[in-house]
């Protein structure tokens, strides 16, 4: 029952996710935070600002 | 897939640390250079000894650690049940440099930690709500997304974005 319903939140969590990626478009999911090398980005950015 | 605690103590810390090290050198960038405020935040909690309140946490693939998180379970004012909160979500190297990863492995990996937090707020840090921390514009973008999708279907009590956070209510 547990592993059915911890099944049925992964599976929400797919749709939900492919959803907001396709969505948004990769280039602009890349942007979030998730992606550790946008940190040196936005410090370069920064800098050169 | 697996989604657990990673520690100094248990040693998959030190995996994670050199692992990723491993894998920026691989794609010719240098690990110090890589989320290092999220690392430095995340270090402190695997380093310390474990608590019942709080974890690094990590999906695995394997002896692979594909995504690693912060995890902390606490009374909140406005709320009479715990709450979980994710912070500092970092995939691994790999899904940053590669040219080779498809929006599914982004799905799998990103669903994989979502729910594995859910589980963790069911099994090992008890709470009735989930909080995502949103950290960026971006990251605001993605979330307002997944809120839309996910407060259409019947899996969670609520769904709602407020302020810099989406709320989960299980």
């Amino acid at each position: 029952m547990e592993h059915k319903a911890n099944m049925e939140v992964k599976v929400a969590f797919a749709a939900a996710i492919k959803h907001a990626i396709e969505s948004m478009g990769v280039d602009r999911f890349k942007e979030t935070s998730f992606f550790g090398s946008n940190e040196k980005r936005e410090t370069e950015f920064k800098e050169a600002a | 897939m697996e989604f657990k605690r990673i520690s100094r103590e248990n040693g998959d810390w030190n995996k994670l640390w050199t692992s990723w090290d491993t894998i920026c050198s691989e794609y010719g960038e240098t690990f110090q250079d890589f989320a290092s405020s999220s690392l430095e935040v995340l270090r402190p909690l695997a380093e310390s000894p474990q608590t019942a309140s709080a974890g690094v946490f990590a999906l695995f693939d394997g002896v692979s650690i594909l995504a690693v998180c912060q995890l902390n379970v606490a009374f909140i004012k406005g709320y009479d049940k715990k709450v979980l909160r994710l912070r500092h979500l970092l995939l691994s190297p790999k899904y940053d440099y590669s040219d080779d990863i498809t929006v599914e492995d982004y799905v799998n990996i990103l669903s994989e930690m979502f729910a594995g937090t859910i589980s963790c707020a069911k099994e090992e840090l008890f709470a009735k709500h989930v909080k995502l921390h949103l950290q960026s514009p971006a990251d605001r973008e993605f979330f307002n997304k997944i809120q839309e999708n996910l407060e259409q279907s019947a899996t969670f009590s609520s769904v709602k974005m407020h302020g810099a956070w989406l709320y989960i209510d299980l």
